[in-house]
């Protein structure tokens, strides 16, 4: 379920670093230097003056009947620059999720959640996706536009700020609108997704601490659908990922393999791996990543950098470098550096 | 196509295969808590119980005020099932006897089992199955396991809608104002010096602050205990309990000794442990288990501990955003020359500031409560016991190899509530309050929650 502000964060990463170039903005530079200035700042003992950003610290919930009515926000300004066509560009977001839940009178807990997606200027561009739930001790069933779901407790950890590895994940994919279940076992949590075209995802993962160190581990299987020769094709893939937690650092990989229905040939393999390392330190978090997947024979190459630095309550510089390369194709590196701000 | 079909059911099985055999912790696993705490001969369901309570706990990154409340409907509904069988108190829930020939642990562990899941949303019926199959298939099982589902029904029922719900969600919902004063409270930031930590998160959002809006579990009201007010911002006291926590608590302070960083780290249980609460639950296991106590009476000990610490948290979380006292950080960093104190905008504390008000101290209300409740229950404060660290995650290097040792109970109390200080993150009010309300509070308990029958 998108319940938090991490899956605000999710959406927002992807539909910017995927839309179009609209207008020019703001200084990509500028950014940059801040986020790099920032943490030097912080060592010197710099303090943004958190006291004064903290408005939004009341009205955000209300007490509606027999629920409340949560509202998170999300603003983000964003400066994209592309090596492929030397073009700066920027673009404005705005995510707005909507949670409505109660307690049933059995003790079910029920839920109603709308998030609201607006990005750009030009090309104005609005979604919104509503999904409803039910939770108790046996898990939760979710119906609406919910099939992610799986994929995100059982994904690799997203890259810091603005990074996006790119060719990490199944070519097959689902239609947004489904049914999820999932459940709890002590450490580990299963789940289940089918969309409405019958394709369907399943998923596990593990995470407990051992010891000095913490670990995580899951494995997800996709059936679903991709566009081959200019038709839709059957998908079928599996994926492992295992991650390692030493206090602030987390080293995580990942391995799939995918097979994909071709109309005219034997079926088409899709291999992917990635790796990536990511840490905190007071107000910085950085990651990097780096993934080699070869699909139908073609080569793959992708690597990704992130930082985020925490200015004060809500507000964040978020930096992305996103690599990618396929043989015989065009090589590419986006830049995204934007300002945030979430209550 | 057929192929897709048949690779799909065999990676489907394998997953369900894999979890199916995975799905148990025992108390022989390195990830128990009571694996080299508990003497084997010892072990009993109220232990083995609790340790699977713990681990959940720790796996799920369950804060504090929530541990709490499935502490106290677990354990509080594992004792009302002995005790329906034994009738040898009585208690407000009104619960019906059990039927002859029940087998007690069997009701215990089926009342406490489900009572958890309810809690923490969460299925534990793998290792329900796996506790039940060591008894024989009879009417006693039969019995034991009706009437465990039975007490935990009632308890569950009881706890609907008690207010835990919305509250935890972050927001403050009205129950209390903000104050606009020099001393309300801010989120606080990253600002902390110890290396080698857990993450945290920044600045975030006030935890909690319904929390103490909560129905209580033995106190009358969340007033009963609430806090007294803050110390005067202008009185010599709290010049001296800011200079105080400039010295020891900062990340660089050269007044702080050695084995009190170590003390800092030791008590800290978060964010991914079994909480301060919990680690009192593994004290409490630890200096009880050779009292050659019967079930009914290691349950009622747990039952009343949880209880204790549960009121703890709502009294302290309402004491919390009824003052709405801003953290040390926040004054040393930013505010200081409106208290007419020098400040220090690079003043870090050693272990990370929580993300909610400061007065009173959770830690401190938790152990006083705790240390007293065991006091109560054992009939002496003057128990000697070693303790390790729950968890070695969030603090790895600072608490690998460290057992501490204690003299009495209220010792380990006022311990944990001084960490709080070494720590930075606590102005001393916050902890000689949290202690006192949690010791009259553990008082109360004893005395209120079960009456024994006649």
């Amino acid at each position: 379920m998108c319940s938090n502000t991490r899956s605000l964060e999710n959406s927002n990463i992807y539909l910017l670093v995927t839309m179009k170039n609209r207008y020019r903005l703001l200084i990509l530079a500028a950014c940059l230097q801040a986020s790099l200035l920032g943490s030097a700042a912080a060592q010197d003992g710099f303090s943004f003056s958190y006291d004064t950003i903290s408005f939004f610290e009341k009205p955000t919930a209300f007490e509606i009947g027999i629920g409340t009515l949560n509202t998170n926000l999300l603003i983000d300004q964003s400066i994209i620059y592309r090596d492929s066509t030397a073009h700066h560009s920027a673009a404005t977001q705005f995510l707005g999720l909507f949670n409505f839940g109660t307690q049933l009178a059995n003790g079910w807990q029920f839920n109603t959640q709308y998030l609201a997606n607006y990005v750009g200027f030009d090309d104005d561009d609005y979604r919104g996706n509503l999904a409803l739930s039910i939770a108790d001790y046996w898990g939760v069933i979710a119906i609406g536009q919910v099939t992610g779901s799986v994929f995100e407790q059982t994904r690799r950890q997203r890259g810091t700020g603005n990074a996006n590895l790119a060719f990490d994940q199944f070519v097959g994919g689902l239609e947004d609108e489904g049914i999820f279940y999932s459940v709890r076992f002590n450490s580990y949590e299963i789940a289940a997704t089918v969309d409405k075209e019958g394709g369907f995802e399943l998923g596990a993962n593990f995470e407990r601490p051992i010891g000095a160190s913490s670990y995580f581990g899951a494995l997800r299987v996709r059936k679903g659908e991709a566009i081959t020769s200019g038709e839709i094709q059957d998908t079928l893939g599996g994926a492992a990922v295992i991650a390692y937690t030493y206090a602030s650092l987390t080293v995580d990989t990942q391995l799939g393999i995918e097979r994909v229905n071709s109309i005219d040939s034997d079926e088409i393999e899709h291999l992917f791996s990635s790796l990536g390392l990511s840490y905190k330190t007071g107000p910085l978090t950085v990651s990097a990543e780096a993934g080699l997947a070869k699909l139908d024979g073609q080569k793959r190459y992708s690597a990704a950098f992130g930082s985020r630095w925490d200015l004060a309550r809500g507000l964040s510089l978020n930096l992305g470098v996103n690599y990618q390369n396929t043989e015989n194709s065009v090589e590419e590196t986006i830049v995204r550096g934007s300002l945030r701000y979430e209550f | 196509m057929t192929r897709i079909v048949k690779q799909t059911t065999t990676l489907s099985l394998s997953l369900i295969a894999l979890f199916w055999v995975s799905c148990s912790s025992t108390v022989t696993s390195p990830q128990s808590y009571i694996n080299g705490v508990i003497e084997p001969e010892h072990l009993s369901p109220v232990y083995e119980c609790t340790d699977i309570m713990l681990q959940a706990i720790r796996n799920q990154s369950v804060t504090p005020p929530p541990a709490t409340r499935t502490f106290a409907m677990a354990h509080l509904s594992g004792f009302l099932a002995v005790n329906g069988i034994e009738q040898a108190y009585s208690s407000k829930y009104g619960v019906r006897a059990a039927p002859e020939n029940t087998h007690q642990e069997v009701a215990y562990l089926v009342a406490f089992t489900d009572s958890l899941s309810d809690a923490l949303n969460a299925s534990f019926v793998f290792d329900q199955k796996r506790m039940l199959a060591r008894y024989r298939d009879d009417e006693a099982k039969a019995n034991g396991i009706r009437y465990g589902k039975y007490i935990a029904s009632v308890i569950i029922a009881d706890r609907i809608n008690d207010g835990a719900e919305p509250n935890q969600a972050n927001f403050y919902l009205d129950h209390y104002e903000k104050r606009s004063d020099r001393l309300a409270w801010s989120p606080t930031g990253p600002f902390y010096g110890a290396e080698r930590g857990p993450r945290f998160s920044t600045f975030n959002r006030g935890l909690f602050p319904g929390w103490g809006a909560q129905k209580s579990w033995v106190m009358e009201d969340k007033t009963q205990f609430q806090a007294i007010p803050f110390i005067d911002p202008d009185s010599e006291e709290f010049a001296s309990q800011y200079q105080e926590i400039m010295a020891l608590g900062g990340s660089e302070s050269s007044a702080r000794t050695a084995d009190e960083t170590t003390i800092a780290f030791f008590w800290e249980d978060g964010p991914r442990g079994v909480t301060p609460p919990g680690h009192w639950q593994i004290i409490a296991m630890n200096i009880t288990q050779k009292m050659g106590l019967s079930l009914l009476e290691q349950a009622r000990l747990f039952a009343l501990l949880s209880m204790a610490q549960a009121d703890a948290a709502i009294t302290t979380w309402d004491s919390k955003y009824h003052y709405d006292i801003v953290r040390p950080e926040t004054v040393i960093r930013t505010r200081a020359a409106e208290f007419g104190q020098r400040g220090d905008s690079a003043w870090k504390s050693l272990i990370p500031t929580p993300s909610f008000p400061a007065y009173t101290s959770g830690h401190s209300t938790f152990s006083g409560a705790s240390a007293r409740m065991l006091a109560n229950f054992i009939g002496t404060d003057q128990v000697s016991f070693s303790s390790k660290s729950p968890d070695l995650v969030n603090w790895p290097e600072q608490l690998t190899g460290v057992t501490r040792s204690y003299t009495s109970l209220w010792e380990a109390a006022e311990e944990a509530g001084m960490s709080r200080i070494y720590g930075g993150i606590h102005w001393q009010a916050d902890n000689t309050e949290g202690l006192r309300v949690g010791r009259e509070l553990a008082d109360y308990v004893f005395k209120h929650a079960f009456a024994r029958k006649q």
